[in-house]
C-alpha cells in the first residue's frame, strides 16, 4: 500500500454496486466520495435529477444511507425540513445532505436553495454539475457553458449565454462555507465535505461532474476531461468562507489552454477559433478576478 | 436488508404500504452492460527491457525507496552478481530507456544500483537448488564468465573457472582503471561468486597451460575468454620504443606498474580503451593528446567518459589520424598526422573518414598509445566451433555450433560491454542448465525473455521472484505514451558527487563518489514504476461502480467485481503506469 | 377554558394543543394570523416547535413533507394561490402517506385579485389524495384540527381543514379551549415506523415502475376508504373526551323532509335558520351539512338523501364547464340509485359575496315550485341580470 495516493480516503462504502448510473458517470463517483466523507449518520435528500434513477427503483436503494426523494425544486428546503425534524427530536448529530443536479440547483431549485441559505439552515448542499438536463436527454440549463451543444442549443444555434456564476450567488448569501470541487480531485472533495460538515449553517459545494453521454466523450475520458476543466482554469477549485474570504485549493502545475479541454468533447466540436479565443480570454479574466478576490480584506466584527 | 436478490411482488399484501426500499440494488448485476473488461496486468518497464543484464530495476528501486536496502540488493543479486561493479562502470542503457527521460530526467538507476551494491548487510547469496552432480568449465573470469559461473552455481552445478591471468576479473580488473573501479570492490563481488562454491583457477590459460581437450571431463563448457589482441595501426614506426597498445598500458597500470611514457603522450582511437588510456596517462603526469579519425559524435566511448577526460586536461583532436610514427634512435619522437574529412556513410552507417590530401602535420610525442580495436585469440578452440567476423558464432542463448560448448561476452557477442557480457553469461547459464537437464531452451525462452526478446530473467526462470510476477505480461514494454502523466511531478535528478580535477590527477582515487542514502532513496522514489502496479488506488477510488476493491484478506493487488463492473475504462485510463488492460469480453 | 377567538387563532390554539413539532409556512391573507400567533407561541416557548419561515408555500409544503418523513408532527396553513403553488407537493404528501395537517382558509383564486372566500382553491386540490374537511365555526376549527392529527396519523393520509376567509378566519367567536392533558391523551405522540432513520435506512419515494405503481395507488385509495369509518370513530372518541362531535356529515331534520338543502362551511349557519323558519311554516325542509369531502361519505349522503324528493346543493365554487362541485359529487353518489331525488345545483357566494338566509329561503321556495331541474343544470343565484 506504499504508494496509495489516497491514504486518508475513508474506507466505509455507503454506495452499493448495482446502481443505475451510466458508464463513467461523475455523479456516482461524487456521491460515493461525499458519503464516505460524511459517514452513515447522514440522511440524503435527492430531488429530480440523474440520481433519481441512479438510486434505484422501488423497492430498492443503491445507498446504505436513508434517502428522501423530493420534487425537483425542493432539495434544499426538504433538507432543511428533515434537519428541523431531527433537531426537534433531539437527533442533532445526524447530518442532512441535499444532493442535486445543476438544473435542480441553478434553475428550478434556486428559490428554495436561496431560502435555505438565507435562513442558514444547517445542511450540506452538493450540486453535482453536469452542465445540462442530462436525465431528460441533454437540454440546456443555466449551468451549460457558452457555445456548448445540447439538444435545445443545437450546434448552429449553440448556447449564447455564459454559465451562471452559482458560487458567487451562494457566497452572496454569506453562508459559512461555499466551495467548488471536482470528480477528478477526490481527496480535495472529501476534505471539503469534511470541512463543510464542521460548520453550522448552510454549506454549498459545487462539484464538476463529467457526463460521458451528455458531453459526447467516451466513458474512460470522464476524469481526464474533468481534470482538464480545472487545469485550464475553466473550473478552478476554491472555497469561500462567510461569503468573503477566498482560498484557491488547487493550482495547476502547468496551466493548459482551454482548447485542450474543449477539443476532447463532442459538445464543443462546432466551435470556431474565435469561439475558443473568447472562452480563453474569459477564462483568463475570471482566473485573474478570482486571484484578486483572494487578496481582498475581510470583515472583522 | 436482504441482499443480492430481486423482489418480485405477487400480491398486494406482500407490498409495503408506502414507496419504501426493502433491499439494495446489488441484485442488479450491471456487469451485463459491459463490452470491455478491465484487468490488472503488470507489464515490462522499459528500464528492465533496456538493461542487457536483465535487472529487475523497477523492483529494486521500489524497495530502495522504502529503505529496504538489503531486500533491494537481493533483488539485484537475483539477476546480476555485480551491482557494485555495474553501479560504477555500466553505461546504463536502462537510463536511456527510462520513460522519465522523456518527462524530466531519467531516474538515477545506475547510481542507486551502486548505492545498493555498496550497502553492507543482508544475506549472502545461496544456491537455489540441491547439488546436481553436473560440472561446467568456464574459460575466462571476466563479467560473462563469472556471471555464468554464479548462476550455474545457484542452479546447483559444480563450476570451475579457468583464468589466464594472475587474478580473476578479466577486463574488469585489467581493462578498467582504478579511478573507475577499485580492486577492493571487484574482489568483494568475486568473493560472493566463490562463496557459492565456484572454483577459480588463475594462471591457467586454456590452449596453453592446459589443452581444451582437458575440459571434456566437464559436462559443459562456457567460453568467455574476452578479446585481448590489439589491432595494429599499420603505419611506419609502429614497432619503435614508446609505442604501446592501450590495453597493455591499462593492464600494466592496473597491475600497479607505472610505465615510463615521458612528458607528451599521443593516444590514437576513440573508444573507451583510448579514453581510459588517456586518463591513466594524465594521472602519470603526462600531457595527453587524443586523436580520433571521425567526429566527436561518432566516438564509441561513452560521452560522460570523454567529458571527464577533457575536464582532466586531455585534448581531444577529431578528424585526425597518424600516417607515420616518427622515430629517432629507435624511440618515438612524434607522429605525422593527416586531417580527415567525412565522406559517404560506410557499412556501419557512419560517415566514412577520408584523408584530406596535403593536410599532413607533425606533432611531438614521447609515447604513442594505440587503442583502435581488439581481437580475440581463438586458436585454442576445437574444430566444430564455428566463427564469424572474428568471433565465436552463437545462437541467442550462447550455444555454439559444438554441442556442449557455449560462449558469451566479448569473444562471442557483437556489443562489447560489461552489461552485455553479464547478460550473455546469464543466457548461457540458463541454456547450459537446460542442456544439462536434457531440455531445450526453445521451450522456455518466451517465458524468460524480457519484453519477448533481449535480456533474460533468471528469477523468472528459477521462480524466485515475486510470486504473482509469474502471471505478468512479460512481453509488452510500456512506452512513454501509455503513461498517465497527470500523476507525476517533475523532480530534480540526484547527481553523484565527483572529485575535483586536482584530486583526480593526484592519483587513481575513485572519481565518482556515489549518492548519499537520502539521495538514493529520493531518486528511487522518482521511479514511475512503468507497467507495475504500486497500489496507488486510482482504480479503486475512481471506480464509479465500487467494483474495484482491495483484496478482502489485505494481500497485494485488487479484485475487480465483474458482476458489477460496467466496463467504463476509467480505471485503465487513470492508471498512472499502464499496469491495467482493457480487454474484449 | 373559554376564550373569544378569531378562527385563525382557534387554528393556532389547536396547533399548540396538538404539540406540533414543526411548522413551516408562508404568510398569505387571510391566513396570516395563524402564522403570526404560532410565531409568538414558538418564540415564547409555549409551543416547543421548530418554525421554518420559508420563502414560499411550495417550500412550506416541501419542508412539511420532509419533516414528516423524518418523523415530526407537522403543520402548515395557507390560502388560495398559496395552496395552488403547493399543488405538486400536495400529491407528494399524499403519495408518500404522510400525516400532515394543513389549514386552508378558503379564498377565491385570482385573477382578478380577491382575498375573499370561496372554495375553488381547495376543491382544485380534490384529486391530490388529501383528506378534506370543511368546518362551520371557530370551535369546529379548533376541534377539527385536533381531530385531524388523530385521523391522519391512523390512516397515514394528509388532512386539509378548510374554513371560509373572513367569515371565520377574522371573526371572533367564543371558543372552548380544551385541557392540554386531555388533548395529550387524545392524540399522544407515537413514533411512526418507516421514517428517515440512519439506524434503519430506507429510500423513500423512489422511482416506481409500471409493475408496482398501480398497487401503490390502490393502497392510497384503500386508506381513504378506511378513513371514512375512522373519521367517525375519532369524532365519537372526541365527543367522549370533550363533549362535542360533528360527524362526517350532519343531517338536520332530513328524515321526513321533502326538500334537503346541502351546504358546507359557514353557509350551513344561515341554512339552519332557513330550515327552522320553513319548518315553522310547515314545509318539510331538512339540511345536510357536508363536513367531510374527501373521502366522500357516500353512505352517509345516501342515508340522508334517499327517499327525499328534492335536494338543493349550494356551491360556493364552480368547476368551469361543468358546474358546482358538491352538486356534481352528490349527483354522482346517488346516480346508481333508481328512486333517487332530483338534485338542484346552485352557484352562489363566489369571491366572498354574502350568502344570506333570505336568498337561501328564496331558493327553497323556488325549487319547491319546480317540476324538474332546469335543462341547463347550473343555476346562478344573485347574479346581476
Amino acid at each position: 500500500m506504499m504508494h496509495s495516493h489516497y491514504p486518508d480516503y475513508p474506507k466505509e462504502e455507503l454506495m452499493h454496486s448495482g446502481h443505475l448510473a451510466c458508464q463513467g458517470c461523475g455523479g456516482s463517483m461524487i456521491m460515493r466520495h461525499v458519503l464516505k466523507a460524511l459517514g452513515s449518520d447522514t440522511i440524503v435528500v435527492i430531488p429530480a435529477c440523474c440520481w433519481t434513477i441512479i438510486a434505484g427503483q422501488f423497492p430498492y436503494s443503491s445507498l446504505k444511507n436513508p434517502i428522501l426523494h423530493t420534487p425537483f425544486e425542493t432539495a434544499a428546503v426538504a433538507a432543511s425540513g428533515v434537519k428541523a425534524a431531527l433537531d426537534i427530536q433531539g437527533k442533532t448529530d445526524t447530518k442532512v445532505l441535499a444532493f442535486a443536479g445543476d438544473g435542480g440547483t441553478f434553475d428550478i431549485g434556486l428559490q428554495s436553495l436561496s431560502g435555505t441559505a438565507e435562513r442558514n439552515d444547517d445542511i450540506i448542499y452538493v450540486c453535482y454539475d453536469n452542465e445540462a438536463y442530462m436525465n431528460t436527454g441533454i437540454q440546456r440549463s443555466s449551468a451549460t457553458p457558452i457555445k456548448a451543444w445540447t439538444t435545445t442549443t443545437p450546434a448552429d444555434d449553440s448556447k449564447a449565454e455564459m454559465k451562471k456564476n452559482m458560487i458567487e450567488i451562494m457566497a452572496a448569501h454569506r453562508i459559512p462555507y461555499v466551495a467548488t470541487a471536482s470528480a477528478a480531485f477526490p481527496m480535495d472533495l472529501v476534505e471539503k465535505v469534511k470541512k463543510a460538515a464542521s460548520f453550522k449553517g448552510t454549506k454549498f459545494l459545487h462539484v464538476m461532474s463529467p457526463c460521458p453521454p451528455g458531453w459526447k466523450i467516451s466513458s474512460e475520458m470522464s476524469i481526464e476531461v474533468a481534470r482538464l476543466a480545472t487545469e485550464t482554469h475553466i473550473f478552478p477549485l476554491y472555497e469561500i468562507f462567510d461569503g468573503e474570504r477566498y482560498n484557491i485549493t488547487f493550482t495547476p502545475k502547468k496551466v493548459k489552454p482551454v482548447l485542450e479541454y474543449l477539443r476532447l468533447q463532442g459538445r464543443f466540436r462546432h466551435l470556431t477559433p474565435e469561439d475558443v479565443e473568447f472562452i480563453q480570454k474569459r477564462t483568463d479574466f475570471d482566473w485573474k478576478m478570482l486571484n484578486h478576490k483572494c487578496t481582498l480584506e475581510v470583515f472583522e466584527g | 436488508m436482504p441482499d443480492e436478490k430481486a423482489i418480485i411482488y405477487k400480491t398486494l399484501a406482500e407490498m409495503p404500504e408506502i414507496v419504501i426500499s426493502q433491499a439494495s440494488m446489488r441484485w442488479n448485476h450491471t456487469g451485463s452492460w459491459r463490452y470491455m473488461k478491465p484487468r490488472h496486468l503488470n507489464k515490462v518497464p522499459p528500464c528492465n527491457h533496456g538493461c542487457p543484464a536483465g535487472n529487475d530495476i523497477e523492483q529494486f528501486l521500489r524497495l530502495a525507496s522504502e529503505k529496504k536496502f538489503a531486500e533491494a540488493r537481493a533483488v539485484i543479486k537475483q539477476e546480476n552478481p555485480f551491482p557494485r561493479v555495474c553501479g560504477r562502470v555500466c553505461y546504463h542503457p536502462c537510463e536511456t530507456a527510462c520513460n522519465r527521460a522523456k518527462f524530466d530526467a531519467p531516474t538515477a538507476i545506475n547510481a542507486v544500483e551502486r548505492f545498493l551494491g555498496d550497502y553492507e548487510g543482508g544475506e549472502t547469496v545461496k544456491p537455489e537448488r540441491e547439488a546436481s552432480g553436473k560440472t561446467v568449465a568456464v574459460v575466462g573470469s571476466g563479467p560473462a564468465g563469472l556471471t555464468a559461473a554464479y548462476h550455474l552455481a545457484r542452479m546447483g552445478h559444480g563450476v570451475t573457472v579457468y583464468e589466464s591471468k594472475k587474478k580473476a576479473g578479466g577486463l574488469l580488473r585489467y581493462g578498467i582503471p582504478a579511478y573507475r573501479l577499485g580492486d577492493d570492490v571487484l574482489d568483494a563481488e568475486i568473493a560472493d561468486v566463490e562463496a557459492l562454491g565456484v572454483k577459480i583457477e588463475c594462471g591457467a590459460q586454456v590452449g596453453k597451460d592446459l589443452p581444451f581437450d582437458e575440459l571434456k571431463k566437464f559436462d559443459a563448457v562456457f567460453v568467455a575468454c574476452g578479446v585481448h589482441k590489439s589491432q595494429k595501426l599499420g603505419v611506419e614506426g609502429e614497432d619503435a620504443q614508446g609505442v604501446m597498445s592501450g590495453l597493455e598500458f591499462l593492464a600494466r597500470v592496473n597491475g600497479g606498474e607505472r610505465p615510463a611514457i615521458g612528458k607528451k603522450v599521443a593516444v590514437i582511437g576513440g573508444g573507451n580503451s583510448a579514453v581510459d588510456a588517456a586518463r591513466c596517462a594524465l594521472r602519470l603526469g603526462a600531457e595527453v593528446e587524443l586523436y580520433y579519425r571521425r567526429s566527436r559524435v561518432e566516438m564509441p566511448a561513452y560521452e560522460a567518459e570523454v567529458d571527464e577526460a577533457e575536464e582532466e586536461g586531455a585534448a581531444i583532436n577529431i578528424l585526425a589520424t597518424p600516417v607515420k610514427i616518427n622515430v629517432q634512435d629507435g624511440k618515438v619522437v612524434g607522429l605525422t598526422m593527416t586531417k580527415m574529412a567525412l565522406g559517404d556513410p560506410d557499412e556501419s552507417g557512419r560517415r566514412k573518414p577520408e584523408p584530406v590530401p596535403g593536410s599532413e602535420f607533425d606533432v611531438r610525442a614521447d609515447a604513442v598509445l594505440t587503442a583502435i580495436g581488439e581481437k580475440g585469440d581463438l586458436e585454442f578452440l576445437p574444430d566444430g566451433v564455428k566463427l564469424e567476423w572474428g568471433k565465436i558464432l552463437i545462437d541467442e542463448f550462447g550455444l555454439t555450433s559444438h554441442p556442449g560448448v557455449f560462449a558469451g561476452g566479448d569473444i562471442a557477442q557483437s556489443t562489447q560491454n560489461v552489461a552485455y557480457a553479464i547478460g550473455g553469461g546469464k543466457k548461457a547459464a540458463i541454456a547450459i542448465d537446460r542442456y544439462l537437464g536434457g531440455e531445450k531452451i526453445e521451450d522456455i525462452g518466451g517465458r524468460i525473455l524480457i519484453g519477448g526478446e533481449g535480456p533474460v530473467s533468471v528469477s523468472r526462470y528459477l521462480k524466485t521472484g515475486r510470486a504473482h510476477a509469474q502471471n505478468d505480461d512479460f512481453h509488452t514494454v510500456v512506452p512513454f505514451e501509455e503513461l498517465n502523466l497527470n500523476y507525476f511531478d517533475e523532480s530534480e535528478r540526484s547527481e553523484r558527487n565527483t572529485l575535483d580535477k586536482a584530486a583526480r590527477l593526484a592519483g587513481f582515487g575513485e572519481v565518482n563518489a556515489g549518492l548519499t542514502e537520502a539521495e538514493a532513496v529520493r531518486d528511487a522514489d522518482r521511479c514511475f514504476h512503468c507497467g507495475v502496479c504500486t497500489m496507488c488506488d486510482n482504480c479503486y477510488v475512481y471506480c464509479p461502480d465500487v467494483s474495484v476493491r482491495h483484496k478482502a484478506d489485505g494481500s497485494w493487488g485488487y479484485d475487480i467485481d465483474l458482476d458489477y463492473c460496467k466496463g467504463c475504462g476509467i480505471c485503465v485510463y487513470e492508471c498512472p503506469r499502464s499496469a491495467m488492460v482493457l480487454e474484449d469480453e | 377554558m373559554k376564550k373569544v377567538l378569531m378562527g385563525n387563532h382557534a387554528a393556532s390554539w389547536a396547533v399548540k394543543l396538538s404539540r406540533v413539532q414543526m411548522i413551516s409556512a408562508y404568510p398569505i391573507t387571510p391566513q396570516t394570523q395563524i402564522v403570526e400567533e404560532l410565531s409568538e407561541m414558538c418564540g415564547s416557548g409555549e409551543l416547543k416547535a421548530k418554525f421554518m419561515k420559508v420563502e414560499s408555500e411550495h417550500s412550506a409544503m416541501a419542508s412539511c413533507v420532509a419533516a414528516s418523513s423524518a418523523g415530526a408532527r407537522v403543520f402548515t396553513a395557507t390560502s388560495a394561490n398559496g395552496l395552488a403553488l403547493m399543488h405538486e407537493v400536495l400529491h407528494w404528501a399524499a403519495g408518500a402517506r404522510l400525516p400532515i395537517v394543513m389549514v386552508n382558509v378558503n379564498r377565491a383564486m385570482a385573477p382578478g385579485w380577491s382575498i375573499w372566500t370561496d372554495q375553488c382553491d381547495s376543491l382544485s386540490q380534490r384529486d391530490t389524495g388529501w383528506m378534506q374537511l370543511y368546518v362551520e365555526n371557530n370551535q369546529e376549527v379548533l376541534d377539527t384540527v385536533i381531530q385531524a392529527y388523530k385521523i391522519a396519523e391512523k390512516v397515514l393520509l394528509p388532512v386539509m381543514v378548510c374554513y371560509d376567509a373572513f367569515f371565520l378566519s377574522h371573526t371572533y367567536e367564543p371558543v372552548d379551549i380544551p385541557d392540554q392533558k386531555l388533548v395529550d391523551e387524545f392524540i399522544p405522540y407515537v413514533k411512526r415506523k418507516n421514517i428517515l432513520d440512519p439506524q434503519s435506512p430506507h429510500a423513500f419515494n423512489s422511482l416506481a415502475m409500471p409493475d408496482v405503481y398501480m398497487e401503490m395507488r390502490h393502497k392510497i385509495q384503500l386508506a381513504h376508504e378506511r378513513a371514512l369509518d375512522w373519521v367517525e370513530e375519532v369524532d365519537a372518541d372526541f365527543e367522549k373526551a370533550f363533549g362535542r362531535s360533528y360527524g362526517a356529515v350532519e343531517a338536520v331534520q332530513c328524515d321526513d323532509a321533502d326538500i334537503v338543502l346541502v351546504t358546507c362551511s359557514t353557509t350551513s349557519s344561515p341554512a339552519r335558520l332557513v330550515v327552522n323558519e320553513l319548518r315553522g311554516q310547515g314545509m318539510k325542509v331538512g339540511l345536510l351539512k357536508m363536513r367531510l369531502f374527501r373521502p366522500f361519505p357516500v353512505k352517509r349522503i345516501k342515508e340522508a338523501l334517499m327517499g327525499r324528493k328534492k335536494v338543493i346543493v349550494i356551491d360556493r365554487n364552480i368547476s368551469f364547464g361543468k358546474g358546482g362541485i358538491f352538486a356534481d359529487e352528490i349527483k354522482g353518489a346517488l346516480s346508481n340509485e333508481s328512486d333517487r331525488p332530483e338534485v338542484y345545483g346552485y352557484i352562489m357566494g363566489l369571491g366572498g359575496r354574502d350568502i344570506v338566509p333570505e336568498a337561501l329561503k328564496e331558493i327553497v321556495l323556488e325549487v319547491n315550485d319546480m317540476d324538474a331541474p332546469p335543462e341547463h343544470a347550473i343555476i346562478w343565484k344573485g347574479l346581476k341580470p
